[in-house]
């Protein structure tokens, strides 16, 4: 067993994060929290930022320009990070018709080993400029300790 | 300042999970229903292998098992969540911009992350601890390239109202009119007078811990850290989105010889609901009822 349960949450910047977290919930599923911060650690913490979900994993957004390479690569993070998300492998290709659908431009489907825990990605990005990707993972009828979000 | 250092010792999965959001409210959608794993560019992949394993205490799942053309590390969490570092050949660290990224760790996991990082001469430090409530820890900590990273965890005494101020004396029953309610700073309750009697509600939300307020306008309590609403008996009001996760606690009442009411703001009494056996009578109009 590991010494940590899961990654929760990140501080990601975004130049407008109001149009960012838009898109977080038209595209990617996601929900909206609240603009600002008590939510994610501290019901204290009250700074003035935004905040949404994405399925299980929650974003503060800092209204600030990343410093990243252009626009027209797709594939990134290996010079920072790139957040990544499953769906069943069942609803890969729902998943990419929906992203197409939206005007979303990714590069993939590429293929995972088949030792490895993934199956297949694609590439692409938010209107932030930050690296996202979509797997399925070969791994997915694996038992693990759930994702605990909220109390029960 | 925190009441205490450590969370109790407990291997629960964390209470909030550090969101106090319920996706279920809204339910898994495509294109992404769970989080995978987030990559990582590094500059020297045996090292931050090494670190993410001994420091941080992820499995290593093993060496460029996806289709990443750069050598990379695959390791992993207890939810199957992974991280994959990558070998980047310059890695950009945004400055202060707060960009970060959460670990969620068990209340024991943290008490032994705690104690690792300390013996390996990491400076424990916390840049929001003043902003935590109760219950709520979490550790700064940078990897060898930079990144930045949290360790949270929730410890179980983040479901339990603080410390009260022993027994407090609110007066003679005379000076409580049938659906008065009167706030005490001393031990954070409310004293509400009911048709079938007091009760003493614990002004700690059922979400996390926040402090709820009365609005005489609305009758009704309302906290406002995410806006759970509480009845005037205390209990959480039936409306989807509600974050409240139960009815107020509440505190025994008695009535002292003199007919003081007297709340025990040290003892919690949970519940689910409310019945009128809830409900404290003063032993007057305990007689006159009977009579
Ligand atoms: S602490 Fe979240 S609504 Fe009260
Ligand atoms: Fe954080």
């Amino acid at each position: 067993m590991a010494e940590v349960e899961s990654i929760s949450h990140s501080g990601m910047v975004a130049p407008d994060s109001r149009s960012v977290h838009d898109w977080y919930e038209d595209v990617m599923g996601g929900h909206w929290a609240e603009t600002v911060s008590r939510n994610y650690e501290g019901t204290r913490g009250a700074n003035a930022h935004s905040c949404g979900m994405i399925a299980d994993y929650l974003f503060v957004t800092f209204p600030r320009e990343r410093d990243m390479p252009g626009p027209q690569m797709l594939k990134g993070g290996e010079e920072s990070y790139r957040h990544a998300w499953a769906v069943s492998r069942e609803r890969f290709e729902e998943s990419l018709k929906w992203l197409e659908e939206h005007g979303v431009e990714f590069e993939g489907p590429v293929n995972h080993p088949e030792h490895g825990p993934l199956g297949q990605s694609i590439y692409f990005r938010d209107p932030g400029g930050n690296f996202f990707e979509v797997c399925w993972r070969r791994d997915e009828s694996r038992e693990f300790n759930p994702v605990i979000l909220a109390s029960v | 300042m925190h009441l205490q250092d450590l969370p109790n010792a407990s291997d629960d999965a964390t209470f909030f999970g550090g969101h106090g959001s319920r996706p279920e409210d809204w339910g898994a959608h495509i294109p992404a229903e769970r989080f995978s794993h987030l990559a990582l560019g590094v500059t020297n992949l045996d090292r931050s292998e090494e670190w993410y394993r001994d420091v941080i205490g992820l499995d290593v799942v093993g060496r460029n098992l996806t289709a990443e053309p750069l050598p990379h590390s695959v390791l992993q969490m207890n939810t199957g969540q992974l991280m994959i570092l990558v070998q980047g050949r310059e890695i950009h660290i945004p400055g202060r911009s707060g960009v970060h990224h959460g670990f969620m760790l068990t209340p024991n996991q943290y008490r032994r992350a705690h104690d690792r990082l300390k013996e390996l001469g990491y400076d424990i430090g916390d840049e929001r601890q003043q902003y935590r409530a109760h219950g709520e820890y979490s550790i700064d900590i940078e990897d060898p390239d930079g990144h930045r990273y949290q360790l949270q965890t929730y410890g179980p005494e983040a479901n339990l109202p603080m410390p009260g101020a022993g027994i407090v004396d609110c007066g003679t029953p005379d000076t409580y009119r049938v659906g008065d309610v009167r706030a005490f700073k001393d031990g954070n309750f409310f004293l509400v007078r009911h048709h079938e009697g007091f009760l003493a509600l614990s002004r700690w939300c059922r979400h996390m811990n926040g402090t709820v307020i009365y609005q005489k306008a609305h009758w009704h309590f309302v906290c406002p850290f995410h806006d759970a609403t509480y009845d005037r008996r205390g209990v959480d009001a039936p409306f989807m989105g509600n974050r409240a996760q139960g009815p107020l606690h509440l505190h025994p009442i008695t009535f002292g010889p003199e007919g003081h009411i007297r709340v025990d703001t040290d003892t919690i009494i949970p519940r689910d609901g409310y019945d009128a056996s809830q409900a404290a009578q003063p032993p007057a109009a305990e007689l006159a009822a009977a009579r």
